[in-house]
């Protein structure tokens, strides 16, 4: 859907850059933001210093550069999105909609649960605007909207196809689900998901989507925590099962080593998979979409390790891209996908580059060779 | 009375599940069973429940009841759960809690 290429804006050709710093000064916010948007200044600048016609006087010209460059902090403040998030909590009924707590810049409100949605949405717009341009879900500014305390003893949290509801945890297995910031990240992802490829929540097409909702789940929390793939946990929901002394309760699931993320008595152990090998047939949860998502997780983390560096840089760039390609289709399953990832990153970094060795060995590794 | 009972999906992807046979209760808790299925209006509710928009990480439950001649089997998701069946949910995932925790 979008094949984003760098900023380019042909209008800069048509419209003098001396039209667009008067027009940045504008009382009209239109016309404002439409100057910002096509005045890229470092190269205007440039363009003015070679001489059109009316910048052969020297001292003019600078002054009118001055007065664009004082302008510019708060006028490129006022373009750049922004998030816009509201909260709402439903009273531990399954209603909807909720009753609104928070709004977008209200600042918190003490309820852990209300404060913690709103502080993971906005981590979750952060990764996916600073790192990959992408403005919310719809990549149109839409609102992120979730319900808080939705359901009684509810230990869950889903997409509803509109907006998030997050349950408070039965209190005996799970604690409440805005626990970790990577569960705020996985559910909004299912959004992102939903407007993008849309694949299917079942069998290995629903484990992709997933996969691809874990992934970026973690993304967030490494971003928000500034580390590196190498220090990542890579974890996720760690803090979500309530301890149980003298067992593993460490987290719902680990793209580094799944299938060690939790064993207890009542829930049993983590019964991910991290080979094709290993893929789980069943007809429980519409084909054990959340437990072979261990798969292309683990190929992730694999191909991130491999890449070194942040994991959202490289290794985040190759799978976003891969992911609003339009090549990618509701029916894609892992094997295809893993081929868009290998050419994605060959596209990107070079082919036979280290990128795209390292992406295709994490598949080989995981049982998917292409 | 049997009622089969499961709980599968959701965002941690677990199965909960139970199995009730009120012939082998207390007849108290027999009677409370009975009384549940009866207020839910259980017979008469649809069998399938979707919601309008697929979403994620919903979870799905089944209720399957045999009484005597009579069978019907409930399927439902977050979002779609009939108002009347909601409190039979709720006891079946306190029994199915309960069995959980050996």
């Amino acid at each position: 859907m979008h094949n984003r290429a760098p900023s380019h804006y042909p209008i800069q050709c048509i419209v003098a850059p001396h039209i667009l710093s008067h027009l940045a000064l504008s009382d009209d916010p239109a016309k404002r933001k439409f100057a910002l948007t096509t005045l890229n200044l470092d190269h205007t600048f440039r363009s003015m210093r070679l001489g059109f016609g009316e910048f052969q006087r020297p001292r003019l010209a600078m002054q009118r550069l001055e007065r664009v460059t004082t302008a510019l902090p708060w006028l490129t403040a006022a373009a750049q999105p922004q998030p816009n998030r509201l909260i709402n909590t439903s009273h531990h009924t399954q209603r909807l909609p909720g009753t609104k707590v928070r709004g977008e810049g209200d600042p918190p409100t003490g309820d852990q649960e209300t404060d913690e949605a709103y502080d993971g949405f906005g981590a979750t717009w952060n990764l996916y605007w600073d790192v990959f341009e992408r403005n919310s879900i719809d990549d149109q500014g839409m609102q992120m909207v979730g319900n808080v305390h939705f359901g009684f003893k509810y230990d869950n949290a889903f997409w509803d196809g509109r907006q998030m509801n997050f349950g408070d945890g039965d209190g005996t297995t799970f604690n409440r689900f805005t626990i970790a910031v990577d569960i705020m990240g996985h559910e909004l992802t299912h959004g992102v998901t939903q407007h993008e490829s849309n694949l299917i929540y079942m069998g290995q097409t629903g484990a992709l989507n997933e996969s691809i909702s874990d992934v970026f789940g973690s993304l967030v929390k490494q971003f928000l925590n500034n580390q590196s793939a190498a220090q990542a946990d890579w974890l996720i929901g760690q803090g979500l099962l309530v301890p149980v002394p003298g067992y593993v309760t460490t987290a719902l699931r680990s793209l580094k080593a799944p299938g060690t993320a939790y064993n207890e008595p009542s829930l049993g152990k983590d019964p991910q998979p991290a080979h094709m090998s290993n893929y789980v047939y069943t007809l429980q949860d519409n084909g054990g979409i959340h437990i072979n998502s261990g798969i292309p997780n683990h190929a992730f983390y694999l191909a991130a390790t491999a890449i070194g560096g942040n994991a959202w840089d490289k290794p985040g760039a190759i799978w976003y891209q891969s992911c609003v390609n339009p090549l990618m289709k509701p029916t894609t399953k892992f094997k295809a996908f893993a081929s868009l990832t290998i050419s994605t990153a060959g596209q990107l970094y070079g082919q036979s580059g280290m990128e795209q060795n390292a992406v295709r060995n994490a598949w080989n590794a995981v049982g998917i060779n292409v | 009375m049997r009622i089969s009972f499961s709980r599968d999906g959701g965002f941690a992807g677990m199965r909960l599940a139970t199995q009730i046979d009120t012939d082998s209760l207390l007849a108290n808790d027999a009677t409370d069973w009975e009384k549940l299925i009866r207020d839910a209006n259980f017979f008469e509710l649809p069998s399938s429940n979707q919601p309008e928009m697929a979403g994620a990480d919903r979870f799905k439950y089944v209720v399957d009841v045999t009484k005597g001649n009579e069978h019907h089997r409930v399927e439902a998701l977050d979002g779609a759960i009939p108002p009347s069946l909601e409190s039979l949910i709720q006891q079946l995932l306190d029994a199915a809690r309960m069995s959980r925790h050996r």
